[in-house]
């Protein structure tokens, strides 16, 4: 059990935690719901190369202009595919998008200024793991037998729909969990409501479909947000000191141990450098690499979200490839580099 | 059809059995990653007394024992280790010596993620240079006569500050070593006994540049946006004028520590009446200090509070709340009304050497009592003086006082001794130094590593002739504060420690002093 003063030392932790991430959740949530309205996703996706390796590594930048966390990726990547992207192009962007972007760059350098190799590091390999996975996606030419039936068959549809000029692709993941139930996309029906409906509405309507959404987002992940919050100042006072140095020193069990961690706490992107940062002094830098690089690409959180667009062989790829591909990098820094 | 092998079935596979075999082959060639010192915040630089700890950064967190055992400065400085995760920070007891080159090594140290016994680690050396000793004074013979002189102990060199048609009166270094702040009038006017001195800065071609410090008077200092461009010391002897003498006489004046106030006492030349302190901010025109009038003044280390004789005590007078626009009389901080004089405040603030009269004990008059007042309102009785108390230093540590008094000797005529004491704080253990040869106008200055007292050592044309200005024929010579002419003064060294370890004790010893090869008045240490 913990005594009061573990309990307000976990309450300290969480607070400082969270007026440090809140800012930067805003800042991405604000983003995120004002872009729905300014890309255009048919465009972008007729300008892209049709090259494997380009058109993976161009998927991963995607996330430029998309400023989305883990949260909100899986919704636009989904439609990336309906709309007939290639697979390398979707999982480029599947995995890079929720740490390419600038506000997860910015909250990164913030969060670690006095390390500022943690930062480049950190988008070098996100890019480098995006386009690895994203190329060998891409031998599978037709991607159908790997998704889940319904987003198949709403894929044998989708070139003949003509409004795709009017359908931007992002649209964040609540629309999808709140709004869209993944069973009725294969029905015409749902296809308009995938797309996103605030097109053609007049301005005033559109400001307040933005506010909406971003109260939405704000409500859904903060809650995230809080709880992963939690969960980081517990393991910390909680867990036995002796315990977390000893994992946290090793150039092998750090990793793994940072790995499993972000997994489990399924913490945002555009928040999880501060995260990271509260371990900075008593774990490897691989490890904090192996945090930031990897829990934008796959948790807990986000894995569920994925089963609804890729059949489980799929997905176990996915998971399979970034974790070894992260692994394999991290311990290289942490053996080699620093 | 999904359940047959698909292209991604292969083409993932294969992957996956490439990277676990890389994986195997990382984790069989083992560690070889070095820990290693990332920076050395005082690599090649020039530090001055008041830099007191160097930071140390490491690539990874490291084990506090295994570098604190190992990090070695030559020559040796005490110090304390402090950590914050993989930054380790040297906190020195003592300032380091001035003239000197140390090298800071680290041959081996563990960082925490090695196993015990594992010492790989890239060794470190880096080294700094503590800055050039160096000291001020007054010069009287040939063409040194009435100019500011620099000379460099370090490099033994002697450089001319001062124009040749210019007359110093006074002058206070600005904290970094690089200018000094002066008054002075005109040759002509000076041998006319004309008080036009104004204020000037001139620069010394020593000390650290840009610190942080933007003053008055300097306009090749880099803007704050140029931070990659290292400013270079200026070279020296450039002149620029801080304060003019228009409508007023510039008397006294002091500079706060951070070089950005400098408060003058001035006095109107057609109203004697109009007298008191003026504050002159950088940047920004001179204000009279609208306050009751005083006399003797200094401005604490925080170059925020004024120190001020008003009547016979002292008001303590804020100073940062003047740079609004401000109309109408300051109200003082504090007043004591037991102490008539500051002679110094402790460099962290927290004490400060005053000088009681003895005004209201008939048994004690005519004497002075030098006390050490904390900011706690603590009050200790340090030494008693029968002349005067002339100046008191505290020394870097702030556990010595360094103090400069005077003894009335017995007889007929008014004569005086004066001696060099130290006082320990702590202990009140008093000490006496020194004791020179009976003569009225003595200075010190304490040099900024605490390691030896400059004086002077003035001898006045004859004790009847009271002449005054610069009327004494043959001497060109400057004033002293008293306003008496002088034919001679000679400049001593006097070293305080005879070891390392006595330094280290704050226990100065009696040593000779030595008499240095020129003569002049009032020697200054550089910062």
């Amino acid at each position: 059990m913990l005594t009061t003063a573990q309990l307000n030392n976990v309450f300290t932790l969480f607070l400082s935690l969270l007026v440090e991430a809140m800012p930067f959740l805003l800042i991405g949530v604000t983003f995120s719901s004002l872009l729905m309205f300014f890309v255009n996703e048919q465009k972008l996706l007729s300008i892209l190369p049709k090259n494997a390796l380009a058109g993976s590594l161009a998927g991963s930048l995607i996330g430029f202009l998309f400023p989305v966390c883990e949260c909100g990726n899986v919704p636009v990547a989904r439609r990336l595919l309906v709309q007939g992207a290639p697979p390398a192009v979707a999982i480029g962007f599947l995995l890079a998008a929720p740490t390419i972007n600038p506000v997860v760059f910015w909250a990164t350098w913030v969060a670690f200024r006095d390390q500022p190799e943690i930062v480049f590091l950190r988008v070098g390999m996100t890019l480098l793991i995006a386009t690895t996975v994203g190329w060998i996606f891409s031998h599978q030419r037709d991607l159908r037998p790997l998704l889940q039936p319904m987003v198949a068959r709403s894929m044998l549809t989708a070139p003949a729909r003509p409004a795709s000029s009017s359908s931007p692709l992002l649209q964040s993941g609540t629309f999808l969990t709140t709004g869209g139930k993944s069973v009725q996309l294969d029905i015409p029906a749902a296809q308009t409501l995938m797309a996103n409906p605030a097109m053609d509405k007049p301005w005033p309507a559109k400001l307040r479909l933005v506010a909406d959404n971003m109260v939405q987002e704000l409500r859904e992940l903060g809650a995230v947000l809080v709880l992963g919050s939690a969960i980081a100042a517990t393991v910390q006072v909680a867990a036995p000191r002796e315990l977390i140095l000893s994992l946290g020193q090793g150039a092998i069990s750090s990793v793994v141990a940072m790995m499993v961690l972000a997994m489990v706490v399924s913490i945002c992107s555009t928040v999880d450098s501060f995260f990271a940062l509260s371990f900075a002094s008593t774990f490897t830098s691989g490890s904090l690499l192996a945090f930031l690089v990897f829990g934008p690409m796959i948790d807990l959180k986000n894995i569920g979200l994925l089963l609804t667009v890729f059949r489980g062989r799929a997905v176990f790829y996915l998971f399979a490839l970034a974790a070894q591909l992260c692994f394999a990098l991290t311990l290289f820094v942490n053996l080699y580099i620093i | 059809m999904s359940r047959r092998i698909q292209p991604l079935d292969r083409a993932a596979v294969i992957a996956i059995v490439v990277l676990s075999l890389a994986i195997a082959t990382l984790l069989l060639l083992g560690d070889h990653a070095l820990a290693r010192v990332r920076n050395f915040s005082w690599q090649g630089e020039k530090v001055g007394a008041e830099e007191v700890a160097f930071l140390l950064t490491f690539s990874r967190p490291m084990k506090p024992e295994s570098v604190e055992q190992n990090l070695t400065i030559e020559p040796p400085l005490v110090g304390k280790f402090s950590w914050a995760g993989r930054r380790m920070a040297y906190t020195l007891e003592t300032p380091a010596p001035y003239g000197q080159t140390f090298q800071v090594s680290l041959p081996q140290a563990q960082s925490r993620f090695n196993a015990a016994g594992d010492t790989s680690f890239e060794p470190f050396t880096g080294s700094f240079q503590s800055r050039d000793r160096g000291f001020v004074y007054i010069g009287i013979d040939g063409e040194e006569a009435g100019r500011l002189v620099l000379y460099d102990l370090t490099q033994q060199a002697k450089t001319i500050l001062t124009p040749k048609e210019q007359v110093v009166l006074d002058f206070e270094p600005y904290r970094a070593g690089d200018r000094i702040l002066f008054s002075a009038v005109s040759r002509a006017d000076y041998e006319q006994g004309e008080q036009t001195q104004q204020l000037y800065t001139v620069t010394t071609g020593m000390g650290t540049t840009g610190m942080g410090t933007t003053g008055m008077g300097e306009p090749s200092l880099l803007p704050g946006w140029r931070f990659w461009q290292r400013p270079s010391a200026l070279p020296a002897g450039e002149t620029a004028l801080v304060l003019d003498s228009q409508g007023y006489q510039n008397l006294k004046f002091d500079l706060s520590a951070d070089g950005e106030t400098v408060v003058i006492q001035r006095v109107n030349r057609t109203n004697p009446a109009d007298f008191g302190p003026w504050v002159l901010h950088a940047d920004q025109p001179p204000r009279p200090l609208e306050t009751d009038p005083g006399g003797d003044f200094l401005i604490a280390p925080d170059s925020q509070t004024l120190l001020l004789q008003q009547g016979e005590g002292t008001a303590v007078i804020g100073l940062d709340t003047l740079t609004t626009e401000q109309v109408g009389p300051v109200e003082p901080l504090d007043f004591l009304p037991e102490y008539g004089l500051v002679l110094d405040v402790a460099s962290n603030g927290t004490a400060a050497a005053l000088v009681n009269f003895n005004q209201n004990d008939p048994e004690q008059r005519y004497t002075q009592t030098l006390f050490w007042v904390s900011s706690q309102g603590e009050e200790k009785p340090l030494l008693n003086a029968t002349g005067a108390i002339l100046d008191a230093q505290f020394d870097p540590t702030d556990e010595l006082l360094y103090c400069l008094i005077s003894q009335l000797l017995p007889g007929e005529n008014y004569q005086v001794q004066p001696y060099l004491m130290v006082v320990n704080i702590s202990t009140g253990e008093l000490q006496e130094l020194l004791a020179m040869p009976p003569q009225p106008n003595v200075s010190m200055s304490l040099a900024p590593d605490g390691l030896a007292v400059l004086f002077d050592e003035a001898v006045t044309v004859s004790e009847g002739s009271q002449s005054t200005g610069g009327a004494t024929g043959g001497a060109t010579g400057g004033a002293t504060g008293g306003g008496r002419a002088v034919s001679s003064s000679r400049l001593w060294l006097l070293p305080l420690f005879a070891t390392p370890e006595e330094r280290l004790a704050n226990q100065p010893s009696q040593l000779p002093p030595q008499q240095l090869p020129f003569t002049g008045l009032r020697p200054v240490w550089l910062p």
